[in-house]
């Protein structure tokens, strides 16, 4: 095997972080870096104390989990007619995988990191984001792979209804997660029935997440290993 | 270097219906093969499982010696060009067009360059093309593979005839310059018959026939003169089809018994080759028993 050959999943891995870079992690940034000016200008004039960064760590794992979706479902297809293995396919998308949650790991990293600056107090509820560094890791990682899990189903039935259907339920089941993790360990107290927190507890739900993210990294690989390259006809 | 491509004791099922069932196909190297079968015959199923597309429920697929199946070193040397693409339609036509660098063969300068004299426009979506122009991209994409194995399922669906016959004369070109295996699938047997070396017959899932075009041809006749001496020589003969014109007949016969070469010649008349197209409906034909 050539070394272009041997090379080329790990550069279509990188070519599709490059991309995801390009568009979502500039835009993220330009976002932020927008909002921090925008706050720091009323700091000055009104002297405003708050920090709506929060809202940008609520709905990043989401924009994780679309570009998890959208990459695999179009890579699939693109793969194989091109003349790749659904292994190769695999290494690429892990790279890829790597490099886009160690970039979101980073920007919410950063995203802390300005917060605790500016003095801003509490962040909120940081359920979505993670507080610890494992913790951010964790968290975008569930949500990206179940991403990529929606994705992989999708193409397996070639966008059909039930693809679809399978998806919604990767989704359902990354959103509702905690209840019924939540609904076991909930204690009977005080003649109270189950208490359902959601989302959950951040103790409750890293190590969930950390199964669930291997669960749909299986669904991704047992989805496409054998899956067929249906044909769309124009 | 071009491909082989083996099936040995190939089945392929979708769900309870046998695709192909018990396929063995030899197909050698460096040669024009004419893929041939009625819809739904196991073309397309044949085609997806000699690139990998499908894995098969039993038997082995070899391409070039070597199992093709999650087989990076011979897949990306395979290229199979199905109707209409398989494309992103949301891509330009120009990236995609760049996605087949993935392949480390792919020509992306001769691609750029059908495209300019085929004049696909680069900046348009996929979705926006016409189905002709959608087909033009598809066969641009195969033929810029550089693969050792190039099979085209139809891919000529759409094209009006000077294109179609710009693109059968550049893939000859592009055999002449550099031989390789290839695969054409199509419909329009007669206007590809001339590129042909070989031909395969793929019927209800199995491989009907699998002889050069030469073989196919001299397999019947087609005997044209006055209607009488024509209607004389091809009495109790199996005749494929005829023709007349005012009082020149033409038929096309099956199969020439013994002697029936010399008697037409000695009515005055002309005998020519059978048409493939006549012959593929023949052997094809439902309620023809046995091939």
């Amino acid at each position: 095997m050539n070394t272009a050959l041997a090379q080329r999943k790990y550069r279509l891995g990188l070519q599709w972080s490059a991309e995801v870079g390009r568009t979502v992690g500039l835009g993220a940034l330009i976002a932020f870096a927008a909002l921090q000016l925008v706050q720091l200008g009323f700091r000055l004039a009104i002297g405003f104390e708050g920090d709506y960064s929060v809202y940008l760590l609520r709905y990043a794992p989401f924009v994780l989990t679309a570009i998890g979706w959208a990459y695999l479902f179009k890579a699939f297809p693109r793969a194989i007619a091109t003349g790749m293995t659904r292994k190769e396919l695999f290494v690429a998308f892990a790279v890829f995988s790597a490099v886009v949650l160690a970039g979101s790991v980073a920007f919410i990293e950063l995203v802390k990191l300005c917060h605790n600056l500016v003095g801003a107090g509490d962040l909120g509820r940081l359920d979505l984001g993670g507080a610890a560094l494992l913790e951010t890791l964790i968290r975008t990682a569930v949500y990206f792979t179940a991403g990529a899990a929606a994705g992989a189903v999708m193409a397996r039935f070639n966008g059909r209804t039930l693809g679809a259907v399978l998806a919604g339920v990767v989704i359902a089941v990354l959103i509702f997660r905690p209840i019924p993790f939540q609904l076991l360990f909930t204690e009977f107290a005080e003649g109270k029935v189950f208490e359902v927190e959601f989302p959950g507890s951040e103790e409750l739900l890293a190590p969930m997440d950390a199964v669930l993210t291997v669960v749909f990294v299986l669904i991704v690989w047992l989805t496409l290993a054998r899956a067929p390259m249906s044909h769309r006809k124009a | 270097m071009s491909f082989s491509a083996t099936l040995r004791d190939v089945t392929l099922k979708y769900r309870d219906t046998d695709a192909l069932a018990d396929v063995n196909l030899d197909l050698e190297a460096g040669k024009i093969y004419g893929l041939l079968g009625r819809n739904g015959a196991g073309k397309t199923s044949l085609l997806s499982l000699l690139a990998a597309f499908r894995k098969p429920t039993g038997g082995e697929v070899l391409v070039g010696g070597e199992p093709v199946w999650e087989n990076a070193g011979i897949v990306s040397r395979v290229a199979l060009i199905r109707e209409g693409g398989d494309f992103d339609d949301s891509d330009s036509v120009k990236s995609t067009i760049e996605t087949g660098q993935i392949r480390p063969a792919f020509d992306t300068a001769y691609a750029l360059k059908l495209a300019d004299r085929f004049e696909l426009p680069l900046k348009k979506k996929v979705r926006e093309l016409s189905r002709g122009k959608r087909s033009i991209l598809a066969a641009i994409c195969g033929l810029a593979a550089r693969a050792e194995l190039t099979m085209f399922d139809e891919v000529h669906l759409g094209m009006d005839a000077p294109t179609r016959d710009a693109f059968y004369k550049e893939l000859l070109a592009e055999y002449m310059d550099r031989p390789h295996t290839v695969i054409l699938s199509t419909h329009l047997i007669d206007e590809v018959a001339n590129y042909l070396e070989e031909v395969v017959i793929v019927d209800k899932g199995r491989i009907l026939r699998h002889e050069e075009v030469e073989v196919f041809q001299n397999m019947g006749a087609t005997l044209t003169g006055p209607a009488a001496a024509v209607d004389a020589i091809a009495a109790g003969l199996e005749v494929l089809a005829e023709q007349q014109l005012g009082g020149t007949k033409s038929a096309t016969v099956a199969a020439l018994e013994p002697g029936t070469r010399e008697r037409a010649a000695a009515a005055g008349l002309e005998i020519g080759p059978v048409g493939l197209q006549d012959l593929f409906i023949h052997l094809t034909e439902p309620n023809r028993n046995g091939a």
